[in-house]
């Protein structure tokens, strides 16, 4: 498959200022400070991918995102979208992408209903109207805004808003499109609608996405994921490949009766919660198979319990445990 | 991009901004009218001044060609007094909303001036003109097809330097961030040097002459002057000379502070 992305080595810094606390430090205390918001990123990403980029808040995602739609300029390091550096050909290769930002720069006009900014994409992309009419129609099928897209801007759900978002960066047939946190704060059944929807654009039309994002259910139908941290690239690869790197544990969970002895069960690996009667821990695998282990969830205190593989959640929050640890030894 | 999908995009740009303009039509009429309201206070002072003096003319202008020109600036000043484009750039920049635009098949720039029209093409349809009118009348202003060709190419040249000029404002946001007080001060240089506290009739000679060679004249004492009588159309086609000088130097001087605001908006970030 061709390769529509490609990121070599992207360095961008950014210029900001820190202030002392108290109000002469706010007038005379003002330091600047140069940030590294990405550092040496580098991946490909191929035609009809899904791709989720994640990442702890200030890991360098929406930058990188900025980066591969033009907004931004990398200080060092190469970019291609669609085969234009997007920052030198931003307004040919605007014309080939499309953008949702989320609720932080919403492209919708506030004060009209989203139908009016559905009509200024047709004539501001030059969409003829029988092929618009078409792609509105599907879209707004797909994502049930048939009694909403006439109503004001300013008086629609955020669910309902984000989904008019996710039309309005779809309607002229965008190759690639980028979404930047496009579910925060969105219900689930319109969570669900997006994501539906991008699986459906994906298997119509081969587009590639790229989405950041918090929300775990985001992630369930991605192709790769690739993490950030601190601006810099952490894993790229399946969430296989990412399962793969935590089977040297499974969760237990115990729920034990109430003022039941607790400190036997702790010795069983890394106790991850522990209250009056409700245990969840980290055991290796090897454990779970030892015949004594096996006996023992059998013991009086136990009422009953769960064995599982980590979710993704928990998993990426193992990860940010071992890059804070890399950390703090100085390994990265 | 080719001429006529470019025209469209404009239109398209135009359109919806002239929507959202008249999404509120009761607030706009309210501040069309609010807007016009402010020469009353200009009204009030040169009566008094008029009256306390005892004299039918001051520097050659009587009391009704005095309040004349300054309900004509009251109708024209909205629209080239102070541009739109500063407050939008500084919004743009500080908010981060600049990238709303720039993800757009259109320049940054291009959107900025046109999504600023909106507003000034319906204050001058819907009272700059109907006001100006009534002055004429009222005031029994003779007006021949030469002035009022010389006005308009003042009103065109005018809107054109004061955006530029707002855009080169707006553009220090990058750097400042928040320019309001900054833009507060300039309005009130440009509306001093153009005459739009007091005539230019009114300044020394040596002054007046100094600052007929700059853009300000256009955006008040050049348009309401010609449009009541008390420019004459030798001095309004000096003006328009002068203008257009001052239009290529700042298009050029525009041309080059997007060049290096462009690489300044990466290094801030939006």
């Amino acid at each position: 498959m061709a390769e529509v992305i490609r990121l070599d080595a992207i360095v961008k810094r950014f210029k900001t200022y820190e202030s002392e606390t108290g109000a002469a430090g706010a007038l005379f205390g003002r330091k600047k400070k140069i940030k590294t918001a990405v550092n040496g990123v580098s991946f490909g990403v191929e035609k009809g991918e899904i791709i989720a980029l994640l990442g702890r808040n200030g890991s360098g995602k929406s930058t990188v995102i900025k980066l591969l739609t033009g907004v931004l300029h990398p200080d060092s390091g190469k970019i291609s979208v669609l085969g234009m550096d997007p920052w030198r050909d931003r307004i040919r290769l605007a014309r080939r992408i499309g953008i949702v930002f989320g609720s932080t720069h919403p492209q919708l006009f506030w004060n009209l209903p989203p139908i009016d900014t559905f009509n200024y994409v047709r004539d501001m992309y030059g969409i003829p109207e029988a092929e618009f009419k078409k792609r509105l129609d599907g879209l707004v099928g797909t994502l049930t805004l048939k009694d909403v897209y006439r109503r004001q801007t300013r008086q629609l759900s955020l669910g309902e808003r984000m989904k008019c978002e996710f039309v309005a960066a779809n309607l002229h047939a965008p190759e690639v499109v980028f979404m930047d946190e496009p579910t925060i704060g969105v219900d689930l059944p319109s969570r669900m609608a997006i994501a539906e929807a991008v699986q459906s654009l994906r298997r119509e039309r081969g587009i590639t996405f790229l989405i950041t994002t918090h929300v775990v259910d985001d992630i369930a139908g991605v192709d790769r994921i690739i993490l950030l941290d601190h601006g810099k690239l952490v894993f790229d690869g399946t969430q296989e490949r990412m399962r793969s790197q935590f089977r040297k544990s499974v969760i237990l969970e115990l729920y034990l009766k109430l003022g039941a002895d607790r400190s036997a069960y702790a010795k069983l690996g890394r106790v991850m919660t522990s209250n009056d009667g409700y245990m969840k821990i980290g055991v290796k695998p090897s454990v779970v198979r030892q015949s004594w282990f096996v006996r023992m969830l059998s013991d009086r205190n136990i009422r009953d319990f769960r064995l599982s593989e980590p979710g993704l959640s928990s998993m990426l929050n193992q990860m940010y445990h071992r890059i804070d640890k890399r950390n703090k030894k100085g390994d990265v | 991009m080719t001429g006529a999908w470019r025209l469209r995009a404009y239109m398209a740009v135009l359109r919806v901004n002239m929507k959202e303009t008249l999404a509120y039509k009761s607030d706009l009429v309210l501040t069309l009218i609010l807007s016009v309201m402010s020469s009353l206070i200009y009204i009030i002072v040169w009566s008094a001044v008029y009256s306390f003096s005892n004299t039918s003319s001051l520097n050659g202008l009587t009391l009704s060609g005095m309040l004349a020109y300054f309900v004509v600036l009251s109708a024209i000043s909205p629209i080239l007094g102070w541009p739109k484009v500063v407050n939008n750039m500084q919004d743009d920049i500080r908010e981060g909303s600049i990238a709303r635009l720039l993800i757009r098949p259109m320049s940054y720039v291009e959107q900025l001036f046109v999504e600023a029209m909106p507003y000034d093409l319906l204050f001058f349809l819907f009272a700059s003109l109907p006001i100006m009118a009534l002055v004429v009348l009222i005031g029994g202003f003779g007006l021949s097809a030469s002035t009022l060709l010389l006005f308009a190419a003042e009103l065109l040249i005018g809107y054109l330097i004061i955006n530029l000029l707002g855009f080169m404002i707006g553009s220090m946001a990058v750097y400042l961030t928040n320019i309001y007080g900054i833009a507060e001060g300039i309005s009130w240089v440009f509306s001093i040097a153009g005459g739009g506290v007091v005539p230019l009739l009114f300044f020394p000679a040596e002054v007046a002459g100094a600052l007929m060679l700059t853009p300000f004249p256009l955006l008040f004492y050049l348009p309401a002057g010609t449009l009541i009588g008390i420019v004459t159309a030798q001095q309004a086609l000096g003006g328009i000379e002068t203008g257009l000088v001052w239009l290529a130097i700042l298009a050029l001087a525009a041309r080059t502070v997007w060049s290096r605001v462009n690489m300044a908006i990466n290094t801030v970030g939006v």
